[in-house]
């Protein structure tokens, strides 16, 4: 033991212990960002112009890239504490994917949160940001709302279009494989997406695969996650684990060759093979050096020909081309056979979609969300209460005490008088509801009626039991060890049907996602 | 940098209390004061606190939303349940896990652990002069914790630099025990892949099955050499890439050193490979001593079952005169780390509580009165 004493004793330090190691870069959380008070985050980076992001959303200021055609400042309002946050819906390679309802357009989206003191998912982000901003509303890409950040969590979250029906990973993990005719419709729409991409936009999405492409109740098929990926795949955070993984990438990415859009088309190629067999073509499970050897070596996958008519292999085939120069382009491949073949064939993809999801796990999942959000709003600051106007159509009907009142400023009047009246004599609590049952059923083609009855008790916010969906910031019914019986003041039994809100006037698009309720029936008991 | 303030939706809990950092809010227990943040990234946000009971200085690492990603907290998990057993000087500890307020819906997980000053990766990469002697101590407190662990039949899987927290005395504990497996862990489908990529050992790029100790070993010759070159020695883009570099460095492998490859692809890509000479370690790092030099090209050998152990290693020359086996009793207790893949989140919560109650005693106590 004495070479180990004698070695301590010689050891200078390495710094002084009372100062600490002063490391400059690292634990620096403002570096290579500015941090102003007052929690906005300054995006900077060279070419993408500056990016701020704070609480109150997204705005893009003095753009300086040359290629930028539009100088115009473009602020996106998505602010966080106008959101209500639901459960994750799922996780990706950098992120986390939740649900929310946008509170002043009762919304529902799909909030992806990134930490952005990684500096690799930094421009991740600026890469889906500058994506994102730029390709608003374009058929087969999902749609992006805002993006804002939250002190509290250090997260940065981009607000997307909620697709409701999942991924197509999802279906295939369900259903195992898609029959062409659909897969012919679908690809045609993300086709156009990617033609998008890549003739107007000259982005390479870098990460199309199954788990990215999307597809709601409706049917419609649409890419995410583009810029996700994009700097991941050579930055540190790739040298770290990950999970589950197998590669969509080409043969020249992978010889770490220059690509290009045939780079996505070879991905492509592979989602679509998958999704018409129900089988990676390579063996992924011999770890990742095998796997890519694989895309290297062997010959590329093509579908049985005696499994798969002629025109879904010969598009497999054109994908799957090692040679990237011998690729068909998105816009080429919108002409190929196998997708033309079905144009006018009124393939129905909403009711494929809702064969393979459960509609009644959809709508009650919905039904959750809405009438949380309702009685959040009820129970709510006065603020957040005038949001409730729009929830109303000119049509809408609420009933209560027997009359009846139509449209939002008849509706809106009489909801406020009696959210005053339950306010009462204990302030600052007040009479709050508890949701105790809730059912739903669907109503007509895309509403849903909801049932919910429950009590009324003495507190300073709204509850609801059970073990539904849950949301950010309200605390768990069981922890709270509420006893209702002896805390009940009223009962209440209160119906909504609640449809989409109506695709009418200037902007049809920007209410995709939004709701409203058309028809209300309240009862009271004190 | 730390500012108390009032605790969320206005109600104060008996036993807490709040601060914020960088815009994070933390709910501490009452008994520690922060002084300052230290740290933040993927894993969480790290401050150094006091223990006002005790007057010891300790860090906590807030995990926020710790189940929002079942890996993530699948690997918290696992730490948690493996560093609850584990004692040894170059072992971080962890003296504290908080106990929520809500037993069944909580998010965040506050973790008090023993304040180190640094990282090896801060120190590698800063301009500090290290000497033979600094890296002659490091390495030994790094194989002298490694044989704890192994003793223990427990890989870490994931050594590096910035998993290496050091004081200002040179003291150095490993972290991060996420990835950590017992070496009899049953075959179940690896669908993780382990170790940060540049310290990954040629066995795991290659996916050969039954890889041991030897992994780690590996990764602390990549981590030795970085001490000594002041950088990554193999700095791969990507696992093809990780291979040419490793190639490059130790030359093209003889026939008998790559028999170990059972992947007859991967087999063929290495045979594949450009001649390559290699680079003697003494030429990589001239001012090396001699002895280093010897043990590195000892650990940095490409097959697994020729490389040394920590064991020889420890007892190789450059290490002899620190290493006195009489003070280094192996871990005795058994640990099981087999945590089943498909745990659903209620479960993984549930599974964390009980790690805390380990901690608390006397909740404990309450928790089994009430059943």
């Amino acid at each position: 033991m004495s070479g180990l004493e004698e070695l301590r004793k010689k050891l200078a330090p390495l710094f002084d212990a009372e100062k600490g190691f002063s490391s400059s870069s690292t634990l620096d959380p403002c570096d290579s960002y500015t941090f102003s008070d007052g929690g906005t985050v300054n995006l900077l980076s060279r070419s993408y112009g500056v990016y701020n992001i704070n609480e109150l959303g997204l705005q893009k200021c003095t753009s300086r890239s040359v290629d930028e055609t539009d100088h115009s400042e473009k602020t996106y309002k998505c602010c966080s504490h106008e959101m209500r946050i639901f459960g994750a819906i799922g996780s990706g390679a950098s992120s986390v994917v939740q649900r929310a309802i946008h509170i002043p357009t009762h919304r529902i989206l799909a909030l992806k949160k990134i930490n952005i003191f990684e500096k690799e998912k930094r421009q991740q982000l600026l890469t889906e940001i500058r994506t994102l901003c730029e390709a608003p509303c374009y058929e087969g890409l999902v749609e992006f709302h805002g993006a804002f950040y939250t002190p509290d969590s250090g997260q940065i979250s981009i607000a997307l279009e909620y697709m409701d029906g999942g991924s197509l990973a999802d279906i295939l993990r369900m259903h195992r494989r898609i029959p062409e005719p659909i897969l012919s419709s679908m690809f045609q729409k993300l086709l156009h997406g990617l033609s998008y991409l890549h003739g107007v936009r000259h982005l390479v999405h870098r990460d199309i695969k199954p788990a990215n492409l999307l597809v709601n109740l409706k049917g419609e098929p649409k890419i995410t996650d583009f810029g996700i990926s994009a700097g991941l795949e050579n930055s540190v955070a790739m040298c770290a684990t990950f999970v589950g993984t197998v590669t969509y990438m080409s043969p020249e990415r992978i010889r770490n060759e220059n690509y290009s859009y045939p780079a996505d088309i070879w991905s492509l190629g592979l989602a679509l093979f998958e999704c018409g067999t129900g089988e990676f073509p390579y063996t992924a499970n011999e770890g990742p050096v095998n796997l890519m050897l694989q895309i290297l070596d062997d010959p590329s996958p093509s579908p049985l020909k005696n499994k798969f008519s002629p025109e879904f292999c010969s598009f497999v085939d054109a994908c799957l081309q090692k040679d990237p120069d011998t690729r068909p382009t998105a816009e080429q491949l919108l002409s190929h056979p196998f997708i033309t073949k079905y144009e006018d064939a009124k393939v129905d993809l909403a009711g494929f979609v809702r064969s393979v999801f459960d509609p009644t796990q959809r709508m009650k999942d919905l039904a959750d969300m809405l009438t949380i959000h309702y009685y959040l709003l009820f129970d709510g600051p006065d603020d957040l209460w005038q949001h409730t106007r729009n929830l109303y159509s000119e049509s809408s009907i609420f009933s209560f005490s027997g009359k009846q009142h139509r449209g939002p400023s008849n509706i809106f009047t009489s909801l406020s008088s009696i959210r005053t009246t339950l306010v009462g004599d204990w302030p600052p609590e007040k009479l709050v509801h508890v949701v105790e049952r809730l059912q739903c059923r669907t109503h007509g083609e895309d509403g849903v009626a909801i049932r919910v009855s429950g009590s009324f008790i003495i507190g300073n916010q709204f509850l609801i039991c059970g073990d539904g969906i849950q949301v950010e910031g309200l605390p768990n019914f069981k922890d709270l060890g509420i006893d209702i019986p002896s805390k009940r003041m009223g009962t209440f039994h209160e119906q909504f049907i609640v449809e989409p809100t109506s695709l009418i006037g200037c902007e049809p698009t920007s209410l995709i996602g939004c709701y409203t309720i058309v028809k209300q029936e309240l009862y009271i008991n004190q | 940098m730390a500012t108390p303030v009032e605790p969320p939706n206005g109600i104060r809990t008996e036993g807490k209390h709040y601060y914020s950092m960088w815009q994070t809010l933390f709910e501490f227990d009452s008994k520690y004061v922060p002084i300052k943040p230290i740290g933040r990234g993927a894993y969480g946000i790290v401050c150094s606190s006091v223990n006002r009971e005790t007057n010891e200085k300790v860090a906590i690492k807030k995990i926020q939303n710790a189940f929002e990603n079942r890996v993530d907290a699948l690997r918290t998990l696992r730490e948690l349940k493996l560093l609850r057993h584990l004692h040894h000087e170059n072992v971080i500890a962890l003296k504290d896990i908080m106990m929520p307020v809500h037993r069944n819906s909580f998010k965040d997980v506050y973790l008090v652990y023993e304040l180190m000053d640094t990282d090896l990766h801060q120190i590698i990469k800063s301009s500090q002069a290290l000497s033979n002697d600094h890296c002659q101590y490091f390495l030994f407190q790094l194989l002298r914790g490694l044989k704890y662990l192994h003793s223990a039949n427990i890989l870490h899987r994931d050594l590096k630099p910035g998993n290496l927290l050091i004081n200002a005395n040179c003291d150095l504990k490993i972290c991060d025990f996420g990835l950590a497996r017992t070496n009899c862990s049953k075959n179940q489908f690896m669908t993780e892949y382990v170790v940060t990529r540049w310290y990954r050992a040629p066995e795991l790029l290659l996916c050969c099955d039954n890889y041991g100790t030897s992994i780690d070993v590996w990764s602390v010759g990549c981590i030795f050499a970085e001490l000594l070159g002041r950088k990554p020695i193999f700095p791969g883009s990507e696992c093809l890439n990780q291979l040419k570099l490793i190639i490059n460095i130790l030359g093209s492998q003889r026939e008998e050193d790559i028999e170990f490859i059972d992947n007859p692809k991967a087999k063929k890509y290495i045979k594949s490979l450009p001649y390559s000479p290699g680079s003697p370690f003494s030429r990589l790092y001239p001012n090396a001593h001699p002895l280093a030099i010897d043990l590195l090209a000892k650990m940095l050998v490409f097959d697994p079952t020729k490389r040394i152990s920590v064991t020889e290693a420890l007892q190789h020359p450059y290490m002899a005169p620190l290493y006195d086996p009489n003070c280094d009793p192996p871990a005795v207790i058994p640990i099981d780390l087999d945590i089943d893949e498909d745990l659903g989140e209620e479960m993984i919560r549930e599974m964390m509580w009980k790690e805390m109650l380990h901690y608390h005693p006397e909740s404990a106590m309450e928790n089994a009165g009430l059943c």
